[in-house]
């Protein structure tokens, strides 16, 4: 089963590779937006939150969550309504 | 992120700037396919041939081929266009109560649009359902999978429409049949099918207009016969918003230049201001639009002058215009 413990470490590795910073500049509570956050990659994110956990998500979510940990938070009862 | 712009003065100078585009959707896909994003190639090509998503030259270009498209079917189909209309209102029970959207608005895709723009695919429902909502598009903000299924559905409409060209039967006076013979540009078979697509999708606020026009006069107490003005068209326009994207040095960067002209609420004198767009991006297809509303909201006031409105429903989904999407009339 999912835990949010597993979607921050998804989300956290692909923030890396898709925005190129530094892991080290990644951590739950970092606010997206210091870490180059924009609508273009709120779209590849959720892109990608979408083929690994199987659910519709809104880009819209990158912006109504500050932080990786909270849009973790998010995603997960996203999953559980949707699966 | 957005700064809504609702004073006509303020949108008056905003669009006016030099800077201030259309949205740059053409870059945004080409930059998700740089990141390896597949399945968007049929979108891509779509957003290359809508002048709503184009600037400078290839804006005159295409400008210049859909203006060539509407006239003919302007100059050849307008004595079909208006036998239609007759017909279709004809077919209207005059006792009875009926749903204005699915008995008159919609048939206006089927009866009069496809045949004069060429468009005859074997699953005509199937088409619309692919087709008719494409102006979603320029809502901001979809999803991968939301483009992904766009892209599936311009796929299927123009194999639909290439299967006809196959076979013959698309009409050399249709404007499918003008582009594919006597139009050097574009070059391939395959983007002359999705400019006449393009153009058909982009008509579906003609729909959701002549429905609120109608609905505004049933609900206003004056003349229902007299002709049809372009302040009334403009009071009924579907579209709710202008996205405009600002690139000059002088853009706003608390919204990162990106502004959304409420049409809706931009007034001059009492109407509104952008119904239709502006400058370079003034809708290509008022004229033909124009003349086919006024045509149906004539014929149909001449034949219900007494109707009344029994339900209406608005599809609170639909973000990007006003559409009332169930219209019940009573036309004693």
């Amino acid at each position: 089963m999912t835990t949010v413990q597993d979607i921050q470490a998804f989300l956290t590795n692909s923030a890396v590779g898709v925005l190129e910073v530094s892991r080290e500049d990644v951590t739950p509570t970092t606010p997206l937006v210091d870490i180059g956050m924009t609508s273009f990659y709120a779209v590849l994110l959720c892109g990608m939150i979408e083929d690994e956990y199987e659910i519709e998500v809104e880009p819209l979510l990158m912006f109504e969550c500050r932080t990786i940990a909270e849009v973790s938070e998010e995603v997960l009862e996203v999953i559980k309504r949707q699966k | 992120m957005f700064k809504r712009v609702v004073d006509f003065e303020e949108a008056n100078a905003l669009l006016r700037r030099d800077g201030m585009q259309v949205p740059g959707l053409l870059a945004y896909l080409e930059q998700l396919q740089r990141h390896n994003v597949s399945g968007l190639d049929e979108l891509v090509r779509f957003t290359r041939l809508a002048p709503f998503f184009q600037e400078g030259e290839q804006l005159r270009q295409l400008r210049d081929v859909y203006k060539d498209l509407l006239d003919v079917i302007l100059n050849d189909w307008s004595e079909y266009i208006k036998d239609t209309i007759e017909k279709l209102v004809d077919n209207l029970d005059e006792c009875a109560e009926f749903d204005l959207v699915e008995e008159l608005s919609l048939k206006v895709f089927d009866s009069l649009l496809k045949p004069t723009l060429g468009l005859m695919p074997a699953d005509s429902a199937s088409f619309n359902a692919d087709t008719i909502r494409l102006q979603e598009l320029v809502q901001p903000y979809r999803s991968l999978r939301e483009l992904k299924a766009i892209n599936q559905k311009i796929k299927r409409a123009i194999e639909a429409v290439e299967d006809t060209v196959a076979a013959g039967i698309v009409r050399e006076r249709t404007a499918l049949g003008h582009l594919l013979r006597n139009r050097a540009w574009p070059e391939r078979q395959v983007d002359k099918i999705s400019i006449v697509i393009i153009l058909y999708a982009a008509t579906a606020p003609l729909a959701q207009t002549f429905t609120n026009i109608v609905a505004k006069r049933l609900q206003e107490s004056r003349d229902r016969t007299v002709a049809l003005s372009d302040e009334e068209i403009a009071k009924g326009a579907a579209q709710s918003y202008l996205h405009r994207v600002c690139k000059d040095s002088a853009k706003d960067s608390a919204y990162n230049g990106t502004y959304l002209f409420d049409i809706q609420a931009i007034e001059r004198g009492g109407c509104p201001a952008f119904p239709f767009g502006h400058g370079r991006h003034f809708c290509v297809g008022f004229g033909l639009s124009r003349f086919i509303l006024k045509y149906m909201v004539q014929q149909f006031f001449t034949k219900f002058p007494t109707a009344k409105i029994l339900d209406i429903k608005h599809n609170e989904n639909n973000k990007i215009a006003y559409e009332i999407s169930r219209l019940v009339i009573r036309t004693t």
